[in-house]
């Protein structure tokens, strides 16, 4: 769903603050899921499979799906796979 | 006119973030967006906020089916379109939404252009149903079924922002006799023009409604008094100039004048009947100070 606001210098503010959320977000997650909190890490991810794509970015919405997907199941594993590379993508990422 | 109104989409989301992106998709549709996080709506009236649409999430920490319900049971809202947003795609959930009242039902990631054109469709569909519900169908302006749906709603806007909002009621003088000379069908022509005249006089963003007979009443939001009366006493002077009818055959020319009455929100009342009542009572001092002018409510004796 590539669309030109992506570009817009109006629309980076908004990008650059969902991002910067996400950033301290996602380490939290990671430390709740470590600890078998499974309710907010699920809704965390829910919220990233809703709304990534529309910022521009496709892979968090599918990380967050299955985030959101390893949380329902209580899959550790699988969260502490994604969460971290989820991490890593929002520490290299720049607009 | 319902359509020259700034239409206003409340966004009720717990994601601050989606809040802001939706006002920016919608920007140059030019709504008027306003972001509700759901921990309010425990505590505020919908109603408040004059929405003309709710685009809502599903899942939040006060539900979004909630939400649905109070709109859909609060008689001020009920014709308010409401939009659920989630990132939920399967059927149940679509099916319990439509069921439960919810007008629509988009899937997350919101395909904005989609979402642009079904507001449009929507707004469309709400214009047509208010002019037939609202407006008044000889003057074109606004009823007083509107009045009392609209009324209270705007009061309490400007109460929650601390604005002042002034409420106006004219009257035309010896509308009687101008029936009584020239015939009805002439009178409605004139009150047409009138209703026109007054549209004008006011800014787009005010209320112009035919409050019954010859009586127009007139809501300026934002607005206060004293650029209130200035504003109706330019009125008379133009139309102590401009004829409302004119027959250049018979070389007639009806100029008509009008009475008016000015009450102030929150230095007059505090609620939409005790506005009326103190622009009635002025305008009854106006009609006794030998019409053809406007007075201001408690200072017109």
């Amino acid at each position: 769903m590539a669309e030109d606001y992506l570009n817009d210098p109006d629309f980076l503010p908004i990008r650059k603050a969902y991002l910067d959320d996400l950033r301290a977000k996602a380490p939290e997650m990671l430390t709740a899921a470590k600890s078998g909190e499974y309710e907010p890490v699920r809704s965390f991810g829910h919220n990233l499979k809703g709304n990534g794509t529309s910022y521009g970015f496709q892979s968090i919405s599918e990380w967050g799906a299955e985030i959101e997907q390893a949380a329902i199941q209580s899959d550790k594993e699988t969260l502490l796979d994604r969460l971290p590379r989820l991490i890593d993508f929002l520490e290299t990422v720049s607009l | 006119m319902t359509q020259d109104k700034l239409r206003r989409i409340i966004v009720i989301d717990d994601d601050k973030h989606f809040v802001e992106l939706l006002k920016y998709q919608l920007k140059d549709a030019g709504y008027e967006v306003e972001g509700i996080s759901s921990d309010v709506i425990l505590t505020a009236d919908i109603s408040e906020y004059r929405p003309d649409l709710v685009i809502c999430d599903l899942i939040m920490p006060v539900p979004g089916m909630d939400i649905l319900q109070h709109v859909k049971s609060t008689p001020r809202l009920r014709q308010v379109p409401f939009i659920f947003v989630s990132a939920y795609h399967d059927h149940e959930h679509k099916i319990r939404a439509y069921l439960s009242g919810a007008d629509d039902y988009m899937e997350k990631p919101i395909h904005f252009p989609v979402l642009r054109a079904k507001i449009t469709g929507m707004f469309k569909r709400l214009e047509l149903i208010q002019n037939d519900i609202f407006r008044d169908p000889m003057t074109n302006l606004y009823n007083r079924r509107f009045l009392e749906h609209e009324m209270p709603r705007l009061v309490s806007f400007h109460q929650r922002h601390d604005q002042k909002l002034v409420v106006g009621i004219l009257d035309i003088d010896h509308f009687k006799k101008v029936n009584d000379t020239y015939g009805h069908l002439i009178g409605d022509i004139i009150l047409e023009n009138f209703a026109a005249q007054v549209q004008t006089a006011v800014r787009a963003s005010d209320y112009v409604v035919r409050f019954g007979g010859e009586e127009i009443v007139v809501i300026l939001t934002n607005s206060n008094i004293s650029g209130a009366k200035t504003t109706l006493e330019r009125l008379l002077v133009h139309l102590e100039q401009e004829p409302l009818f004119e027959n250049p055959e018979k070389d007639l020319k009806i100029h008509i004048s009008f009475s008016a009455g000015l009450a102030e929100l929150p230095t007059h009342a505090a609620d939409a009947n005790g506005l009326l009542n103190q622009a009635d009572k002025a305008l009854y001092a106006a009609k006794s100070a030998g019409r053809h002018q406007v007075q201001l409510a408690g200072l017109s004796g």
